[in-house]
């Protein structure tokens, strides 16, 4: 078995090289931060990443609409004809739900079927999003669009293209002359993209978890919820913490979407750049650790919605610290 | 040196030195939960939670120095 | 934030998409599933209180049929017993109805002998006497006359004696 792994991996390997110098490599470097337009919805395109009227249809947009089409054949499939003893896909559905309300269970007992709905929405949503950033096609497969003409409209952002205008004139796109190809002077926008790796889509989730963070606050606590951020009674230690809590509670936006688009986008352009530098062979263990992540992302943005939620939902207290500890008691049931 | 590479010089320092701290941060974070679940499995459903919290918070750091770094690499500072 | 990639727009958009993720997935996903766990939860508490029930009503209906066996198995050797006592005191009486019987027969058998023999024995003496008396009468004739009478009550006592 051992043996045929490393047959194998050495076949490969030659064969990896033997193309690459023949000259099957990739000499187009394209990353983009921004979720391109595919379509301007009643306009025309201003550069590359933006429109410069009408609604812009993202490759983005469009991976999250197959993603909701992909939950609702899921639960059309799923949940059909529900039996009590289950069969066959409704018995995968019910064991990730009931796993999850488990987890969610372990962190708050007591409001877990208030939190349930939003963080196991979040988790399944994101951990389709994530690989759907994986599958091959996504960000290969797309329409050439012209970048000359918006040259000086997009003042050259930095990382946006990297045409490798500098190679000597010999190393020139193998693939130039392969049918479906972009032309010189034109690039490719994929048609499809992660919804993760586009700040739209974290910071719209972003949003409305703090935004129920705080809802569940203020339904826990009332005004009292307040006194969290507006501590004037306490002196002024009391008045700068709670100061500090207000600030963190933004901070708390800009870090879940910043940390699902980092990591997501930021794994894209791993696979992209060892996909570069070598395609054969080399992205493979790149592929597997960005599984790794979009799992363990997803699972992380529901987790901190969830301990978030626990914790804001938790009576302060008026000494600080010893909240934190009535909080770490509650959680652990 | 050109602006431009100024500019990159600026965003990959910022994103790599912001990298360090965070790294050593969660590792310990991860080392110490670990440690605790070896020695107490029973209180591995709360050490968990606050783990995954601990994490955030750490990692909240990385973040801030990603969002400068792109905050200068796109020329919006 | 242009750069970025942030648009009013799509933002939006992603927040209604959020929304609707959020409501599918908890009309159509979680609370079917949940309520089909809770309901399979309850199903299977009841099943296993049924199968304790039915556990006891087996070892009741067990004790019973034990109960019952025992009973019977006890009755049984009872009425055997009473059988027994019954047939023995039976034989008994027919053995001794048998053995009265057999008595009564012997008795009346020695009865009817000995009436027999005394009938025979008058009947005899009396064919004797007379043929004594003719024989006597043809030998002697008209000679024996006087005291012979007494001579053959003699000889008659006699014979009766040896019968």
């Amino acid at each position: 078995m051992r043996n045929r792994i490393l047959t194998a991996t050495g076949i490969f390997l030659v064969l990896g090289v033997i193309l690459y110098i023949i000259g099957f490599r990739s000499t187009k470097l394209h990353i983009s931060v921004v979720a391109e337009p595919v379509i301007c919805l009643g306009g025309a395109r201003a550069t590359l990443e933006t429109c410069a009227s009408g609604f812009p249809i993202t490759n983005s947009l469009i991976v999250t609409v197959i993603v909701l089409v992909l939950l609702v054949l899921a639960i059309v499939f799923g949940t059909r004809n529900m039996q009590l003893v289950p069969r066959g896909f409704q018995n995968t559905l019910e064991a990730l739900v009931e796993v999850f309300y488990n987890f969610a269970q372990g962190i708050d007992r007591k409001n877990v079927t208030k939190f349930f709905p939003f963080c196991a929405s979040a988790f399944f949503f994101m951990l389709i999003a994530n690989i759907s950033g994986l599958i091959p096609g996504v960000g290969s497969i797309g329409a050439c669009v012209p970048t000359a003409e918006h040259k000086e409209a997009a003042i050259v952002a930095p990382v946006p293209d990297v045409a490798m205008a500098e190679e000597p004139a010999g190393a020139a796109d193998f693939f130039a002359a392969w049918p479906l190809a972009c032309e010189k002077g034109t690039t490719l926008v994929p048609y499809l993209r992660a919804p993760s790796a586009d700040l739209n889509m974290t910071l719209a989730w972003a949003l409305i978890s703090v935004g129920l963070i705080q809802y569940f606050g203020f339904q826990a606590l009332g005004a009292a919820y307040l006194t969290k951020f507006f501590n004037f009674r306490d002196g002024a230690m009391a008045t700068f913490v709670g100061l500090l809590e207000l600030i963190s509670e933004f901070v708390r936006i800009v870090a879940f979407a910043f940390r699902l688009f980092g990591n997501i986008f930021a794994g894209e352009v791993i696979l992209v750049v060892m996909a570069f530098l070598f395609p054969y062979l080399l992205p493979a263990p790149f592929y597997a650790f960005e599984l790794f992540v979009a799992f363990i992302q997803a699972l992380i943005f529901a987790v901190l919605s969830l301990v978030f939620m626990s914790l804001a939902t938790e009576a302060h207290g008026g000494h600080d610290g010893h909240g934190h500890g009535e909080s770490a008691a509650g959680a652990g049931h | 040196m050109s602006d431009d590479g100024l500019r990159l010089i600026a965003a990959a320092l910022a994103v790599g030195l912001g990298a360090l701290g965070p790294g050593v941060g969660i590792g310990i974070i991860f080392s110490g939960a670990l440690q605790a679940m070896g020695r107490n499995p029973e209180a591995e459903g709360t050490l968990r939670t606050y783990m995954f919290l601990g994490f955030a918070l750490t990692e909240a750091l990385f973040i801030f120095a990603l969002v400068i770094s792109l905050l200068i690499a796109f020329r919006i500072v | 934030m242009e750069k970025l990639g942030i648009n009013w727009g799509l933002l939006i958009a992603q927040l209604l998409n959020v929304i609707f993720v959020v409501w599918l997935l908890t009309m159509f996903l979680y609370r079917p599933i949940l309520n089909m766990l809770n309901q399979r939860t309850s199903r299977i508490q009841e099943g296993l209180q049924d199968a304790e029930k039915v556990k006891e009503q087996l070892a009741n209906a067990r004790r019973d049929y034990d109960a019952e066996l025992a009973k019977a198995r006890q009755e049984a050797a009872g009425i055997l017993a009473q059988a027994q006592e019954r047939a023995r005191a039976q034989a008994a009486e027919i053995v001794a109805q048998a053995q009265r019987d057999a008595e009564k027969i012997k008795s009346d058998a020695l009865l009817q002998a000995e009436q027999e023999r005394q009938r025979m024995l008058g009947e005899l003496k009396g064919r004797m006497a007379e043929l004594v008396t003719l024989t006597a009468e043809r030998v002697l004739g008209a000679e024996l006359k006087s005291n012979h009478d007494r001579l053959i009550e003699e000889s008659l006592a006699q014979l009766g004696k040896n019968n």
